[in-house]
């Protein structure tokens, strides 16, 4: 197991740089450039502009660019955005710590629901399985940006349960329950695809492992129905999930995009956004790089997970 | 069927400005309708129609012709017989007056045809006013016994009266007669007067005056006294209500899909950030919302009259206002704007723009408080510069280097002297703003507090709007105007930007070069109806670079109206047959032209959908392209490796065109266009040569009226800037060329 880890952490290093590489390349191969916006202004000059792109290095030739951007980053130094003259590591701190809070928080609540909605789909009547069938399959169906709205029109606008948007109550001082009462709105809203995604597939396992040899012989042994399912079969279906919820690692830092948006969240999915729109390369790469960094590590914790719960498999 | 008469007043007028109504049609369109409904209702007892008629010929001429339009140009108008027209008979609702036609309009009624109203006709009144219906000696006959058919919806004669109702102190007595408040019915039982003793069709015949009216007509009853007065003072206290007194104290939300970046205008390219930089940061002078000029942190204007401005143009003195702090309680000096220059002109500072102060050869400060700008040539648009230009504080930043500057805490966080000190900054959510207690003018700035709050979803903040959670938004988008008019919390405030939207015509690609195929491609499609139809009204239809509110616009430039008999013909000429397919093909190739659009928006690809399909009609085929910001600005325009683009064109409001006009070859040039035309080049530098007004603007419209000739860009429109306001919120004034903050030290909240 020992010699597995290590392995595998020595094997990120090329992995990452291989990744970095191609965003690099990816990004500037994207014509225009951060000094694009300015160019509509009436008070800015192409001869202006020019100037500025070459004191920010961005004339030089790409592998020179490349190399200066990754000696920077491995001594600590993320660089200076071109839109807010700030360091990096400042505009994702901000932005970092609430797209976290939103997808841990959907997370939760996907796996307190998904897995009794599962678990359902796969034990109850065939009509209720069909109904719990349908309803996933809308949900997977919706787009997050619809759903959003539609939460917003009626839980806030027409019912005023909901807040419009945003962290926390402009103003007031931090509470938790303030904290809590924006964060419902949002994770429920990134939940529901997960929801409707992940009951499908523990539905689809828990069928697989209650046709295996072992379930029968806990049935001949007497133990009751719920015993059978839930303590047996699905312990077995879960693992799988297990490895999925581990693969979301990278979401973590811009998979909320869109909900972002729609709630006001002060999260990295917004900031990606804008970042894209403006060229902003410095802060493009680093939460590029660091949404790798996320995606490799949820594997192998993910990988790791697996091995000790299945003893079946074995890590050399 | 609606019919041009069954507008409101508000709608007509603005199809009128947006060529989607003509005043000839509308003014015939009541006509018709008087005609049909004043036998039964007895509404109007004189006509003018056709002094009206010519009137509104004249508006329609007005209107082609793109002159400024007054706010009442081309409505229809009824005018009470109480008050004088001039030349039309005035009979007060009575027989002593059967013949009178005075000599000239009453007061309001010249107020009315100043504004452009045209007068129809007269409307009945009880005689002298006195009473509450229109029965008199002149117009009634005795009572018919059959009653008026009553409806409860409002009956076209309600609504002809309706149209007959004029803005004098008496018209209460109009809404009584036309059924309470006009948009009522007619109620049940109600009496009709029956026209039939007197000829409405012909003007009466002009009379002269003998004695003064307005004393016959008080001496003649008691209750025609007392009903006057009684106008007078509800009259009174209209216009008391309507001067409310500004209101300390109270916290304003405003909502921005867009969050800033630095607030400082020279460092950012987004208009949230120079808006909040506005608030926070004062500049020397302001532009106000009739685009003058005027004094802020300067105690006046520098011009020509005044000595401000030398003769020859290089050199600006303004004098500072004394007692003017910082928000960290420091005084504010000149040192302080030259300081800001040295800024703009480091070249480790990533400025965007330097365009103009790179002619300023030095910075003079004899004393605290004067400042003096000595150039090396002269920059015609300086002052706008100066407008919106914060200053920076030297005793925070003067000591540190460009790099420090760069990245230094302050463009998150400024202190500046303006109207609102920089409290709060939560990145991603939003800015907090408070009152400077120690602002310069007294008593403001009213508000106590302003939330710059961050809502990225349009929709998102259009709820918001909804339920009050934001009280102000700029820009909103065309899809939600419908939406927001039916709120009742919030009014929508239109104003025409000076911002053109425009299809950039790339002229060294062929067969972009030949001036007859520009031609051709404007007269190939009809821009008055793009404007009426697929956006809404909600534009204005643009023939050229400069908007109608600036003093160097030309109303008498050549317009390549929609014309496609001339477009094909012009097509034609240049060697452009029609192929098989029915798109043109010369030498094999066929003319096909790619347009370029910024994705995102479903109106832009609408506009480019409209022209597309009326371009098919001359043998023109357009191919539309999605590409984002950064492919358009920092590429395809710069670099001009594109065919067509459409989008909209950054201005200030001085009217310097060389961006535009500019040979590529002479500096500074954003030329996209690749347009070169000598005369034009000398128009332009002789131009931007002085700061004498007169000599500007002679040049700029003999230039106008070349580059309109050669079609260099096909102009579409300015887009309205679409304020939405709650109702709370007073004091606000749109600046078209300026950012909407201008005077938000006058804002106010009444609860």
């Amino acid at each position: 197991m020992r010699s597995y880890l290590v392995r595998r952490l020595l094997a990120i290093i090329p992995t990452l740089l291989a990744v970095s590489v191609a965003i690099f390349l990816l990004l500037h191969a994207a014509p225009g450039g951060p000094m694009a916006v300015y160019a509509n202004n009436p008070n800015v000059d192409p001869e202006d502009l020019k100037r500025l792109e070459a004191s920010l290095g961005l004339h030089d030739p790409y592998p020179v660019q490349y190399v200066k951007w990754l000696g920077a980053m491995l001594t600590g130094n993320w660089g200076i955005s071109y839109k807010y003259a700030r360091p990096v590591g400042g505009i994702l701190g901000d932005r970092l710590l609430a797209t976290v809070q939103l997808v841990l928080a959907s997370l939760v609540i996907a796996s307190v629901v998904a897995i009794p909605v599962g678990v359902l789909g796969a034990t109850t009547r065939p009509v209720t399985q069909r109904v719990i069938g349908s309803l996933s399959m809308l949900g997977v169906s919706i787009p997050t940006f619809w759903l959003g709205i539609v939460v917003l029109l009626i839980f806030s606008v027409r019912l005023r349960v909901l807040p419009s948007g945003g962290m926390a109550t402009i103003g007031a001082d931090f509470a938790l329950t303030d904290r809590l009462w924006h964060l419902v709105g949002p994770a429920v809203v990134l939940a529901t695809l997960e929801i409707a995604g992940w009951s499908r597939y523990l539905r689809s396992m828990l069928l697989e492992a209650m046709r295996q040899d072992y379930i029968q012989t806990a049935r001949a042994k007497g133990l009751s129905e719920a015993r059978v399912i839930l303590l047996h079969a699905l312990r077995n279906a879960l693992l799988p999930l297990i490895t999925l919820l581990g693969l979301q690692g990278g979401r973590l830092v811009g998979g909320a995009m869109i909900t972002e948006t729609v709630f006001s969240w002060p999260g990295m999915g917004r900031l990606l956004v804008e970042s894209l729109a403006a060229r902003d390369y410095p802060v493009l790469m680093a939460s590029f790089m660091l949404m790798a960094v996320l995606v490799l590590a949820g594997n192998l914790a993910a990988d790791l997970t697996y091995a000790v719960g299945d003893p079946r498999i074995r890590l050399d | 069927m609606a019919e041009p008469c069954d507008l409101t007043a508000v709608e007509a007028r603005r199809l009128i400005g947006a060529r989607g109504l003509s005043p000839v049609e509308l003014v015939e369109s009541c006509i018709g309708r008087i005609e049909q409904w004043n036998p039964h209702v007895n509404a109007v007892v004189t006509t003018c129609y056709d002094r009206a008629r010519a009137e509104a010929r004249a508006a329609e001429a007005a209107v082609m012709r793109g002159e400024a339009l007054p706010p009442l140009h081309g409505l229809p108008v009824g005018i009470k017989d109480l008050d004088e027209t001039e030349g039309v008979r005035t009979t007060y609702g009575s027989l002593l007056f059967r013949d009178h036609a005075p000599d000239r309009d009453s007061l309001m009624v010249a107020a009315i045809r100043r504004a452009g109203g045209i007068v129809l006709g007269k409307t009945n009144t009880p005689e002298f006013g006195a009473g509450g219906n229109t029965n008199n000696a002149w117009w009634a006959t005795p009572p018919s016994p059959a009653p008026c058919r009553a409806s409860s919806r409002p009956s076209p004669a309600a609504r002809a009266g309706e149209l007959m109702r004029t803005g004098s102190g008496l018209s209460f007595q109009s809404a009584m007669e036309t059924g309470r408040g006009g948009a009522g019915g007619w109620p049940p039982g109600r009496r009709c007067s029956r026209l039939d003793a007197v000829d409405t069709r012909t003007d009466s015949p002009h009379q002269s005056m003998e004695a003064d009216m307005t004393h016959h007509r008080l001496a003649f009853t008691g209750s025609g006294l007392a009903i006057l007065l009684a106008a007078l003072a509800l009259g009174g206290l209209a216009t008391a209500v309507a001067a409310q007194t500004p209101r300390a104290g109270g916290q304003l939300v405003h909502g921005s899909v867009q969050e800033p970046d630095r607030i400082w205008g020279p460092v950012t390219g987004l208009t949230v950030s120079t808006e909040i930089s506005q608030l926070v940061n004062a500049s020397l002078i302001e532009i106000n919302d009739r685009l003058e000029y005027q004094p802020s942190l300067a105690t006046q204007v520098p011009t020509l009259e005044n000595g401000g401005i030398s003769k020859d143009g290089l050199r600006y003195t303004f004098t500072l206002r004394k007692g003017v702090k910082w928000h960290d309680g420091q005084p504010f000096t000149s040192a302080d704007v030259a300081f800001t220059h040295t800024v703009i002109l480091n070249p480790d500072v990533d400025v965007r723009g330097r365009v103009g102060w790179n002619k300023i050869s030095r910075v003079e400060t004899p004393d605290d408080h004067t400042v003096v700008f000595q150039f090396s040539a002269v920059d015609a648009p300086f002052l706008d510069r100066v407008a919106a230009l914060g200053i920076l504080p030297k005793h925070v930043l003067g000591t540190l280097s460009g790099a420090e500057i760069k990245t230094h805490k302050w463009f998150r966080a400024p202190v500046g002297t303006g109207p609102f000190v920089f409290k709060e900054w939560v990145p991603g959510s939003h800015l907090v703003l408070v009152k400077n207690p120690g602002y310069w003018k007294p008593g403001q700035p009213y508000l106590d507090r302003i939330i710059y709050k961050i809502v990225p979803d349009a929709n998102a903040l259009l709820n918001q709007l909804e339920t009050g959670d934001v009280d102000t938004r700029l820009r909103l988008v065309n899809e939600h105007i419908d939406v927001v008019k039916k709120l009742p919390n919030v009014t929508l405030v239109s104003t025409p930007s000076i911002v053109p939207w425009l299809i950039w015509v790339n002229h060294t690609v062929p067969p972009f070069n030949d001036k007859k195929v520009r031609q051709a491609l404007a007269h190939g499609f009809d821009k008055a109806r793009l404007a009426a139809t697929i956006l809404g009204g909600h534009v204005t239809p643009a023939w050229q670079l400069l908007p109608p509110v600036s003093w160097a616009y030309s109303p008498t430039i050549v317009r390549h109206a929609y014309d496609p008999g001339k477009a094909r013909a012009l097509l034609d000429e240049t060697g452009w047959k029609l192929g098989g397919d029915g798109v043109r093909v010369r030498d094999g190739k066929r003319l096909s032209v790619e347009i370029a659009n910024i994705a995102g928006e479903q109106e832009r690809v609408q506009v480019l959908s409209f022209i597309q399909q009326q371009w098919k009609q001359i043998g023109v085929e357009a191919r539309i392209r999605a590409v984002d910001v950064g492919s358009m600005w920092g590429a395809m325009l710069p670099k001009r490796q594109y065919e067509m683009a459409y989008s909209y064109s950054g201005r200030l409001p001085d009217p310097d065109m060389s961006t535009h006009y500019l040979s590529p070859e002479l500096k500074p040039s954003t030329n996209f266009a690749g347009y070169s035309n000598a005369e034009v080049d000398r128009l332009l530098l002789a131009a931007n040569a002085t700061v004498d007004r007169a000599t500007r603007k002679a040049g700029y419209q003999k230039a106008q009226e070349i580059v309109a000739d050669d079609v260099v860009y096909l102009f579409l429109y300015w887009l309205n800037n679409n304020t939405v306001l709650n109702k709370r919120v007073q004091g606000y004034k749109p600046a078209p060329g300026y950012t909407e903050f201008w005077n938000a030290d006058e804002w106010w909240v009444t609860k």
